[in-house]
């Protein structure tokens, strides 16, 4: 399902993905690390984390899938994804992955859009920031 | 990434590392095993990971690679208290063929202190085995001095001997684990 085309307009929202997050899916990620923060409640505990904690990479994962929705194979050819951690995910948390494109840009006959990413947890404090860009038809 | 390291290397250390440092080349092949636990754990349903994708048949799904620059970086240095991932930065230049066989070559491209801590940038480059570029990917990883500077002051990690006076303020720096 491709829905980024180049006569969408700068303000256009993502359609966003939404994910509950379980410690099961968080062991299941790490299975082939050792016991950590992302797969051991004594280790989060010694870390002084409240519970172990998802890894980065989950939401990143989560952000691809959104805009692989939005930009379709354009964005596994050619997409960029940039993004800072800002918040951790504990297990039972709700992800939703949000954006918005900020910004057209030619480059030769093509059209790049550059947007503005982010995760939010379900009270709406971010996670994870960031940029995405890939061409569009 | 199905190839977690376990090494015998010296314990990474921010002021050891040197920017242009290469880690080992490191080959890969994602089966669909592996995949199948990786769209479960992220609840993923695309059936390009599955059965058929734009380009035929099922492609590699990225977050299998996704953490090249550490695996990488496992394979030469032990890294007791895991990496703090403060940003990735990926460009998706090529689907990988599911099954396909594939390199990873990965560099140290910068380092840097913020707010007295101490970051590395660390990219890989994941290559087929025809040479078609597939992904490059950065991460900037926040090395956890203060914890390696108490357990080597306790005796409980080798530190590379260039730090050890450094590291090694209250002990021996015998490894007694």
């Amino acid at each position: 399902m491709t829905i980024a085309t180049k006569n969408l307009e700068v303000g256009q929202e993502l359609p966003p993905v939404r994910k509950e997050i379980s410690f099961e899916d968080m062991r299941l990620f790490s299975m082939w690390s050792n016991l950590n923060i992302h797969t051991d409640w004594e280790s989060a505990k010694k870390a002084g984390l409240p519970a172990p904690i998802a890894q980065g990479l989950m939401s990143h994962a989560y952000l691809s899938e959104m805009l692989t929705q939005f930009f379709g194979k354009n964005w596994l050819q050619g997409g960029t994804l940039s993004i800072k951690f800002i918040g951790y995910t504990l297990p039972g948390d709700v992800i939703t992955t949000r954006g918005i494109v900020r910004e057209k840009v030619s480059e030769g006959s093509e059209t790049r859009l550059n947007c503005e990413v982010w995760c939010e947890s379900l009270s709406g404090e971010k996670t994870v920031v960031g940029t995405a860009s890939a061409l569009v038809n | 990434m199905p190839l977690r390291a376990k090494v015998e290397g010296p314990v990474m250390v921010f002021e050891e590392m040197e920017v242009g440092e290469e880690m080992p080349e490191l080959q890969v092949v994602c089966d669909e095993d592996m995949q199948g636990r990786f769209l479960a754990a992220l609840k993923e349903e695309n059936p390009w990971y599955s059965r058929e994708s734009p380009w035929g048949g099922p492609i590699t799904y990225h977050p299998l690679l996704d953490d090249a620059p550490m695996e990488a970086t496992m394979h030469r240095y032990q890294y007791p208290f895991g990496f703090v991932h403060a940003v990735q930065e990926t460009e998706f230049i090529n689907p990988l063929p599911l099954g396909k066989p594939a390199r990873i070559t990965t560099k140290v491209m910068d380092k840097y202190e913020k707010r007295g801590r101490g970051y590395i940038v660390i990219e890989s480059l994941i290559v087929d085995e025809d040479g078609v570029e597939i992904m490059r990917t950065r991460n900037h990883a926040m090395i956890e001095d203060e914890r390696v500077r108490k357990a080597a002051g306790l005796g409980l990690l080798h530190v590379p001997p260039s730090s050890a006076a450094k590291y090694n303020r209250g002990g021996t720096g015998e490894d007694k684990s």
